[in-house]
């Protein structure tokens, strides 16, 4: 299939919905900081190139290179943890010469996907606890090294990501349901042995934001104060005091909702959740529409991650989740999160708009190609 | 089933986006009036605005001192006390002491929590002012002084450099709680081993606020006194709060009624000024907070205190919105609402005249001087290691009670207060100790004139009653002697006056008797503070009058009349008494302040009538003390007598011990008519005349401009002379 035959049969309602999402992010960002307006343009160039190369290679090849993809970030999160830390964490790995900094668990994020996708479709045993033994080994593996960062944010999309794509490809629903249950169990170990203090603090902060105010909590009420006067139109276009002032930490990265929730009010918060939901359902009807199992495992993989992100970012902002350091997709600023997500809508548009062999066993229990 | 779970997993997606996005709705609609409210609070803040303090000026309205503008740095240390205060973001008390934050910065978890706080990091790279004036403040080889030197230069060079920010309150405003002035963090800078002490810097505002400057330092050191801030203990009582019924509640839970004062600043003044009570909300309870606070800069000691009230002129709190000038520039805080000034406190004009204070001191510390060098006051000065004599010097109005000159030197400057401190409270001289009204001496041979006057008021002697001296008085098996045990034979008041006869006045006492003499002093106001507008004023000591029937000995008259015993008197006690005796007994209040209008002030405190025949007597007595030059002379002349001007006075040489004698020297000229009375005291200076003669002729010659005629004496010839 010709490039040119590829890009007329592109999914233009997922593209159009990411320009939307990436139109509407921009217009917030330079309301809240107009330098890192001009500094994410330059990410989206990036951005963009990365999210065509995504689209015109064929997915099934980087699907047979998965395995070596994911050993190589998996060696990334290696390499990242012999690494000095920065900003209190482990967590980047700077390219020398050029100031930019990797953060290999973005990088891990993509290839987890694919090497989910990979191990998923050429088995037939999902149904079988000993069928998942396989792949929740390929994802928590590198989930330890990134909770050892520690990259709390990255690592919370992980978990949800292995169950969709599981459940997707034929597990049991009990089976996922007592390891989740196990999860839970493990809740009181998480806090007392691998929780640190300020994670901790969050989590404290989280359920009374009052007493915590000053440190742990500032960011959550002042998060809550913008969201909340934003009202049901919002102030306008750089127009929201806690914007305006730069009294929401981190607003143009993590907390940018904020920004928007405060300036474009309920209509504007609305309209993004709305874009994000229409985001995810579109993934998840590729995926339904593909024959292909890799492709349709991809398609859900990256419908999750992108819709998920989204509501933990969102939730995060709104107080309902403690906070943990995870960015809203095409909107806040940086490289690597921007990057790894437009790499993600080209494979997603890879998806809806391959067409050809079948690349499984002929056991494979999903329903049968045409 | 493949595809029947890809449309489960949408429909989870659809209910957490429809969750999240009915917690939108939650958040903008529901409870969109409350946060909007919230943050409206948070954006703006009650700032207590300080007036100007008022100024204190002399009588020729020269500044003696005065506010000047200035830029103060200062820390909220709520920050560091974490949460739970925090929340209540209008609350400026200052309840987080330096000893508090040392401990809590010296608790590990705390300290490495603070470090790794974003919000320093935020803060430093944001502000380039506070990472500059952490740097500063944490070189540790600096010392205090350089430090705030460049604190000062760095704040501003900054502040010049923005001009359309708002100077009084350029701040970080990220978290602005409660403030205490980064002086003390200075301080405390000193007792923290830590280098990475500038975690407290992250919090600095600065603004904009008043230094209080004495131009003439020293020179009017105890009569202005100097400021200082509210102590948290004086705040803790100053404070109090309103209660509904219009009664007042103190800390402790006293209640005054009718918002009389529980307490007061400055002694003497009894009515305590409530100034815009502001309510705050603490824990639910409404509290009002009366007149003073947290922070406020008090008068201490002088003027600045007595006239407290009247000087200290009154806060405004001022709405302020924070506002952002230039994008990416300093949060500041302006004025919101109807701007609001401070009332400026109100000038005090003090009856000193500067110039006359000055010539005062200096023949003060130049006669002092002169006096520490001579060899037969080395042994006093090395008993009291003292390394130079110290001396009082009052010149009043003898007419309305009005202070010219003041004078307790050593002084202090009140502007090196704080850097001085240690070492004036090391300085054994004591020159925070204003001994003209704050130090009891026996006032000696002084005292003479007074006793001369009950005499001859009460018509127990006449102008030609002689006794007999014979050097020595003796009584039972104690001698009560003249000094030397000179021999005066039969000697007249005047005489006795002029060569400060002790025997005579120890028969004069015992005709007068000891109830009768106390009274009579006591009328003079000694025994009792003299009511001058200073704080810290001392009584001086008056047998009681119960005391003199019960174990009362004629000894003890004796001394008495002698002014020595069981009495001692401040110098401005003497001076009072001195100015009764030269007004015909009036009692004047003296007084610092200068307005003649003031009834307080220049209503004499009792009159009594004293004849102006006694006057006479008397006066002759004291003119001899001072001009009789022909044997035997008079106590003071050799070193107080001014050819060409008359005038007359009384020296002293009081006993405090069997080796230490106060010198005293009360004179008031001119003689005819007089108009000032001076009173000088060189304690341990052994001889009145000898040590204050020169300093008392010098005085007179200053005030009456009598320089051209102003000679210096050989001070080699110190003995002879009268007798003390």
């Amino acid at each position: 299939m010709s490039w040119s035959e590829k890009i007329l049969r592109t999914h233009w309602f997922v593209l159009l919905l990411t320009l939307a999402i990436v139109g509407i992010g921009l217009y917030y960002l330079k309301s809240a900081d107009a330098g890192f307006f001009f500094r994410q343009i330059r990410w989206l160039v990036l951005g963009f190139t990365a999210m065509a190369v995504c689209y015109l290679i064929d997915y099934r090849w980087l699907l047979r290179q998965a395995y070596l993809l994911y050993a190589g970030a998996f060696s990334l999160l290696v390499v990242v943890l012999m690494l000095p830390a920065k900003r209190g964490a482990q967590s980047w790995i700077e390219v020398p010469g050029t100031g930019f900094n990797i953060q290999p668990s973005e990088v891990m994020k993509l290839c987890i996907i694919l090497v989910l996708a990979r191990n998923l479709m050429t088995r037939d045993n999902q149904a079988t606890i000993r069928g998942l033994i396989a792949p929740f080994l390929l994802l928590f593996a590198p989930l330890a090294l990134i909770l050892k960062q520690p990259d709390l944010g990255t690592g919370i999309l992980f978990p949800p990501l292995l169950f969709a794509m599981v459940y997707a490809s034929g597990a049991r629903l009990w089976h996922l349901l007592s390891v989740m249950a196990a999860g839970v169990c493990a809740l009181p170990v998480m806090w007392l042995e691998v929780m640190k203090e300020y994670q901790k603090n969050r989590v404290r902060a989280f359920l009374n934001p009052e007493i915590y105010s000053a440190r742990e909590a500032y960011q959550l009420i002042q998060s809550l104060i913008a969201i909340g006067s934003g009202g049901l139109y919002g102030m306008g276009w750089g127009e929201g005091s806690q914007n305006a002032l730069d009294l929401l930490p981190d607003k143009h990265t993590d907390f940018i909702f904020g920004v928007i929730a405060e300036e474009g009010g309920f209509v504007m918060s609305a309209t993004m959740l709305g874009l994000y939901w229409l985001f995810a359902i579109s993934g998840l009807h590729i995926s339904r529409n593909t024959s292909e199992p890799g492709g349709k495992l991809i398609a859900v993989g990256v419908s999750v991650i992108i819709g998920f992100q989204a509501l933990v970012n969102s939730g995060v902002v709104s107080a309902v989740l403690p906070t943990t350091g995870i960015t809203l997709p095409f909107i806040s600023y940086g490289g690597s999160s921007m990057i790894v997500s437009f790499c993600m809508v080209g494979l997603l548009l890879n998806v809806s708009s391959a067409k050809g062999a079948i690349l499984t066993r002929p056991k494979f229990t999903g329903e049968v190609p045409v | 089933m493949f595809r029947r779970r890809t449309i489960i997993l949408a429909f989870l997606f659809t209910a957490a986006f429809l969750a999240m996005a009915g917690r939108m709705w939650q958040l903008q609609v529901l409870k969109a009036d409350y946060y909007r409210q919230m943050g409206q609070k948070r954006l703006h803040r009650l700032r207590q605005i300080p007036p100007a303090r008022g100024r204190i000026l002399d009588r020729r309205g020269r500044v003696l001192a005065e506010d000047v503008p200035n830029f103060e740095l200062w820390l909220k240390p709520a920050y560091y006390k974490g949460s739970r205060r925090s929340s209540n973001i209008t609350g400026y008390f200052p309840e987080l002491g330096p000893d508090e934050l040392i401990s809590i910065l010296k608790s590990t978890g705390n300290e490495r929590e603070l470090k790794s706080s974003l919000a320093l990091g935020y803060l430093q790279q944001k502000d380039p002012l506070v990472a500059r004036l952490a740097q500063i403040l944490k070189n540790k080889d600096e010392t205090i002084a350089d430090a705030r030197q460049r604190v000062a230069q760095a704040v501003l060079a900054s502040l010049t450099s923005r001009e359309d920010t708002e100077l009084h309150s350029f701040t970080d405003s990220r978290l602005c709680f409660s403030e205490i002035p980064v002086k003390a963090l200075i301080e405390l800078e000193q007792l923290m081993a830590d280098p990475h002490s500038e975690v407290y810097f992250s919090a600095l505002s600065v603004r904009g606020g008043y230094k209080r400057n004495y131009p003439y330092g020293a020179l009017m050191g105890h009569l202005t006194g100097y400021t200082g801030q509210l102590s948290q203990d004086e705040y803790r009582v100053l404070r109090g709060r309103w209660l509904d019924d219009g009664t007042l509640e103190d800390g402790e839970g006293k209640i005054v009624k009718n918002g009389k004062t529980f307490f007061s600043l400055a002694e003497g003044s009894d009515e305590f000024e409530m100034i815009q009570p502001r309510v705050i909300r603490r824990s639910g309870v409404q509290h009002r907070v009366k007149g003073y606070f947290a922070n406020e800069i008090v008068g201490r000691g002088g003027v600045e205190q007595w006239y407290n009230d009247e000087l200290r002129g009154r806060h405004v709190w001022r709405i302020e919105q924070m506002v952002k000038p230039e994008p990416g520039g300093p949060r500041v805080f302006v004025e919101a609402g109807v701007p609001r000034q401070a009332v400026n406190g109100s000038d005090i004009t003090l009856t000193i005249d500067v110039d006359f204070q000055k010539k005062v001191t200096q023949i003060m510390d130049t006669e002092l001087a002169k006096l520490s060098r001579l060899p037969e006051h080395q042994s006093a000065l090395r008993r009291h290691k003292l390394t130079g004599f110290t001396g009082v010097a009052v010149v009043m109005d003898v007419r309305n009670g009005e202070i010219y000159a003041l004078v307790s030197d050593p002084s202090f400057d009140p502007n090196a207060l704080s850097t001085d401190f240690a070492k004036l409270l090391k300085d054994e001289r004591k020159p925070l100790f204003n001994r003209a009204i704050s130090g009891s001496y026996p006032p000696g041979s002084t005292l003479k004139p007074l006793v001369a006057t009950a005499g001859l008021e009460e018509g127990k002697i006449t102008e030609h009653t002689e006794f007999n001296c014979p050097g020595v008085l003796t009584l039972g098996q104690r001698e009560y002697v003249c000094m030397n045990r000179h021999v005066h034979g039969d000697i007249t008041v005047v005489d006795a006056l002029k060569v400060s006869c002790n025997v005579y006045f120890y028969h004069l006492g015992e005709t007068i008797g000891g109830k009768l003499l106390v009274s009579w002093l006591s009328a003079l106001g000694l025994g009792r503070e003299s009511g001058i507008d200073l704080p810290g004023e001392a009584s001086g000591h008056l047998p009681a009058k119960a005391f003199t029937g019960i174990r009362w000995s004629l000894g003890e008259t004796y001394h008495l009349a002698i002014g020595q015993g069981a009495i001692d008197a401040t110098p401005l006690q003497m001076a009072t008494a001195y100015a009764a005796l030269a007004n015909g007994g009036d009692l004047l209040r003296p007084h610092v302040r200068y307005d003649p209008a003031d009834p307080e002030l220049n209503t004499p405190r009792s009159k009594m009538r004293i004849s102006p025949a006694v006057t006479k007597v008397v006066d002759e007595g004291m003119w001899k003390v001072i001009q009789w030059d022909e044997y035997p002379r008079g106590t003071a002349v050799k070193f107080a007598k001014i050819d060409g001007f008359e005038y007359m006075g009384k020296t002293g040489s009081a006993q405090k011990s069997k080796r230490d004698t106060h010198a005293w020297l009360c004179a008031l000229a001119p003689y005819k008519k007089p108009e000032i009375v001076v009173a000088v005291l060189v304690p341990f200076g052994n001889h009145g005349g000898n040590s204050c003669g020169a300093i008392v002729r010098r005085i007179v010659e200053a005030y009456f401009n009598l320089n051209d005629r102003e000679r210096e004496r050989e001070t080699d010839k110190q003995d002879g002379g009268g007798l003390g």
